[in-house]
């Protein structure tokens, strides 16, 4: 999924000023070493020669070197690992774009002639669905009025059993379904229709790609708020494509259809969507294909390269450093501690 | 530093009130036991003899010049030697260098022979040569050869070598003396016993060796520093105090070395004292005497 191409350090300046501290506190602790022996009050001591002979001496100055360099080697390991977190290694990543960035708002005619095609439409997009989660999908059905069944969201397993309930609907005519749809003088009131839709997609501040899917006759009866065009124009204003389905009879060629057809292609073309007409062959799917394609267009068009900071190298190291120094400083005071005369000695 | 003799007084008189007034009564002195301390006789005078010492009267009685045989009989040569050196600027006790209870010993001695109207001399040295006074009296003469020795006891001086200092004296001093020899903690090596068996049959040696310090019962809140080496850079871990192994078997070797020298000591017929601490030091100074004193009444 995610490519790592780099292993780099944001502050790569950090690792040269750690070693830099390094050597500045070692001389400031040899020099303060040799400061505290003079300011102190000092005890001069001669013939140290016979101590340096005895055989004890010799054994506790090996154990305290070797105890000494552990010490000094995890402590430079404590150090180096820090140093490291401190640089703050990232990770660049080329992420696809969000996976989450489509919302989709199936905006189904809920007349009677488009069960259909309903039942079609639902059906390609449950299997778009299946090959691309991470979308959210939302279904409102409308006519005089428009209901929201489910609003928009990334809960898939919960978008499939709704689409499979829709189509389920859909094929059987089931008018509890459509229970709210007609409670307004018109009927497949299709510019409200639209701009409801379009006001359904929450979250006006991200940047995702809106998509309306479209199903209609546009046949409207009733005096609507918004005629077709105003509508597409709110729609294009919000960055929302639709893309319509026409019912079959609009591909039938009369005059008074083509017409419709005519004013539908125009205002879905002006939000930049396509019109398919039902009952050909891959219409649906052409429409479910160009959504696809927007998205791919973005993976094109913006392949964000990702810094991301990976302190777990860095974390490790340090922690390693600290369990040596754990173990020097055991080892510190098992040699400190006297051993009893008489003992192994 | 212009102080010294009258500290030594004060130590005497601190911690040693009715034995030191024996000793300034007429106890001290050694040479003296074999002759009487009055006049004998009356020779011719010499050239070299001290103007000091001719018998007016008796010159002129008899026209010659005659000098009195008795003064400078009674009058001892003292020999103050100290192997000095930069090891004397080391710790005996925690703030007391070895120095301080070198110019005790030598100055409860030197005192005593001005007191008593003996002469004292003094030789020091130490790798890089061999310095002194020649021998006179006065309490002044005390005070500047105690200066000397206090002066040659830095931490910068060179290192101390008795064998040559020994060797100095066995080649350069001609009277007979009693010699005190203050010296560090030696080890007794053949060669010192040689000079020291050579030395003892010229003079009336007594040795007083000054202590050092146990390096692990320093004080955990003082550093501690070798003398031997220059600088800071001596300076002694903290864990050697921690230690009590290493505590023991220094004292062990300790003991052997100071069994070694007392009885090297011993069987030359040397008397010998350690001097361990300040206020020890009169108090084993007087021992020596009296050991000296024992020895010379066999």
């Amino acid at each position: 999924m995610s490519g790592v191409l780099d292993l780099g350090l944001r502050w790569p300046w950090v690792l040269p000023a750690a070693v830099v501290l390094v050597v500045v506190l070692l001389a400031w602790w040899s020099r303060r070493g040799r400061d505290r022996g003079r300011s102190g009050d000092p005890v001069l001591l001669a013939h140290l020669d016979r101590l340096r002979r005895l055989p004890r001496y010799a054994g506790l100055v090996r154990r305290r070197v070797l105890v000494g360099a552990w010490v000094t080697a995890a402590a430079l390991v404590t150090l180096a690992g820090v140093a490291l977190v401190v640089a703050r290694p990232t990770q660049v990543e080329v992420l696809p774009p969000d996976e989450r960035s489509r919302d989709v708002m199936l905006c189904l005619d809920a007349s009677t002639s488009m069960d259909d095609d309903n039942a079609a439409v639902v059906g390609a997009v449950r299997d778009v669905l299946d090959g691309l989660d991470g979308d959210r999908v939302g279904l409102t059905l409308w006519s005089g009025a428009a209901v929201t069944v489910v609003p928009l969201t990334g809960d898939l397993d919960y978008v499939r059993e709704q689409l499979d309930r829709a189509q389920q609907a859909f094929e059987g005519g089931d008018e509890r379904y459509f229970a709210g749809v007609q409670l307004s003088g018109g009927s497949s009131l299709i510019g409200d229709g639209v701009v409801s839709c379009a006001r359904r997609f929450d979250l006006p501040t991200e940047e995702r790609s809106r998509v309306v899917l479209l199903s209609s006759d546009n046949e409207p009866r009733g005096k609507s708020v918004y005629d077709l065009t105003a509508a597409a124009a709110f729609a294009t204003e919000r960055d929302v494509v639709v893309h319509a389905i026409g019912a079959p009879e609009l591909g039938e060629g009369s005059a008074e259809e083509r017409d419709r057809l005519g004013t539908l292609s125009t205002a879905v073309e002006a939000t930049g969507g396509v019109v398919a007409v039902a009952g050909q062959d891959g219409s649906v799917d052409q429409i479910v294909a160009r959504i696809d394609a927007l998205e791919q267009q973005r993976v094109e068009e913006d392949p964000e390269p990702v810094r991301r900071d990976d302190p777990v190298p860095g974390a490790l190291l340090a922690a390693a450093g600290v369990v040596l120094l754990g173990v020097g400083w055991g080892a510190q005071d098992v040699v400190r501690r006297p051993r009893r005369r008489g003992g192994a000695s | 530093m212009t102080s010294l003799l009258p500290r030594v007084k004060a130590r005497v008189v601190l911690h040693a009130h009715r034995r030191v007034r024996g000793l300034l009564e007429g106890e001290y002195a050694a040479v003296t036991t074999g002759r009487g301390t009055d006049f004998t006789d009356l020779r011719e005078y010499v050239r070299g003899d001290d103007v000091k010492d001719l018998d007016w009267k008796a010159s002129a009685r008899t026209g010659a010049l005659l000098v009195k045989r008795f003064t400078a009989e009674r009058k001892h040569h003292v020999l103050l030697v100290v192997a000095t050196g930069r090891g004397l600027a080391a710790h005996a006790e925690v703030g007391t260098p070895k120095r301080d209870l070198a110019v005790t010993v030598a100055g409860v001695v030197g005192w005593l022979a001005v007191q008593h109207g003996d002469l004292v001399g003094l030789l020091h040295g130490d790798a890089d040569g061999v310095h002194g006074l020649p021998p006179r009296g006065g309490e002044l003469h005390v005070e500047r050869a105690l200066e000397q020795v206090h002066e040659a006891c830095s931490p910068y001086a060179a290192a101390g070598d008795l064998v040559a200092l020994l060797r100095h004296v066995a080649r350069t001093v001609r009277c007979r003396t009693i010699l005190l020899l203050v010296c560090e903690d030696e080890e007794p090596t053949p060669e010192v016993v040689a000079l020291l068996r050579r030395l003892a049959v010229q003079h009336e040696v007594l040795v007083a060796s000054l202590g050092d310090l146990d390096p692990t019962t320093v004080p955990a809140g003082s550093a501690a520093y070798d003398v031997d080496v220059a600088g800071g850079a001596g300076a002694l871990p903290a864990w050697l105090r921690d230690d009590p192994v290493l505590a023991a078997e220094l004292a062990d070797e300790a003991t052997a070395r100071h069994g070694r020298l007392d009885e090297a000591l011993a069987r030359l017929g040397i008397a010998h004292e350690r001097v361990v601490d300040a206020d020890g030091a009169v108090r084993s100074v007087l021992a020596l005497l009296q050991q000296h004193r024992h020895a010379r009444g066999r």
